[in-house]
């Protein structure tokens, strides 16, 4: 794990990323019970040049992660046994995750982690049944703040399936 | 009324519909304190949790003869902040 975190953080050193925040169910365990999870979510702010193009493809990434040991195999990279997704941040939502991600330690390293108000809001745009099932357990760990929440929501749009998914009595 | 089983004694015991609700409540009130505590580990042990919660998973779906996922090595646990 902190190996994984030491690369992230060296890439952002080294320019190769803007920034990263984990998000997905490894940031839940940050804030709630641990669930079962396979893989550690990733999402990376690329520098302007790279991110402006196109296409974007991960290819100085991957190649400076391949040069310090990682593997890749499918759409992770496996990093001393850690299969990491990276993705690129996908919309105004998850970008704002990204940009506003705390800072949080894990052994001797520092990571950033998105924010649990952004996890949940994230959770509700991707509006799986998984998600749906994921925030009772991501509420019921340590309270939201829920001004915060709210006006991510409002932000996004997400308000209206927030109130359907939030209403009776399990959450 | 309603008929509950009486614990591992296997005897069956009989019990009013508002005390089978108050069984119930204090049941989830249980299980919502457990879940508190746990999502007030510390991130070290929680990862400890993950990777015990992985081979449950895998052992469940090897059981019913579904496809396993990859565990992770104890290796990625973080080690003591000693800072």
């Amino acid at each position: 794990m902190e190996a994984a975190i030491r690369l992230l953080n060296e890439m952002v050193t080294r320019g190769l990323l803007d920034s990263y925040a984990i998000g997905g169910a490894m940031a839940s365990l940050f804030y709630a019970e641990p669930v079962a999870t396979f893989d550690l979510d990733v999402f990376v702010l690329l520098p302007t040049a790279q991110s402006d193009r196109t296409i974007v493809t991960l290819e100085l990434q991957i190649a400076f992660l391949r040069e310090h040991g990682a593997v890749q195999e499918g759409e992770h990279v496996v990093i001393q046994g850690l299969p990491v997704q990276i993705l690129p941040a996908y919309n105004a939502l998850v970008t704002e995750a990204t940009k506003q991600a705390v800072t949080r330690r894990v052994g001797q390293v520092e990571t950033r982690v998105c924010r649990q108000e952004h996890l949940l809001a994230i959770l509700v745009q991707t509006g799986r049944d998984k998600d749906r099932a994921r925030i009772p357990l991501l509420l019921e760990g340590t309270p939201p703040d829920r001004r915060l929440l709210d006006e991510i929501l409002e932000r996004h749009g997400l308000r209206g399936r927030w109130d359907q998914w939030t209403k009776g009595p399990h959450v | 009324m309603a008929f509950v089983a009486g614990g591992t004694s296997g005897r069956r015991v009989l019990m009013s519909d508002e005390a089978m609700r108050a069984l119930a409540e204090k049941a989830f009130e249980a299980k919502r304190l457990r879940r508190t505590k746990l999502a007030r580990l510390p991130i070290e042990r929680k990862l400890e949790i993950l990777l015990d919660l992985q081979r449950t998973v895998n052992e469940i779906a090897r059981a019913v003869g579904r496809p396993t996922k990859a565990e992770w090595p104890r290796e990625i646990l973080p080690r003591p902040d000693t800072g």
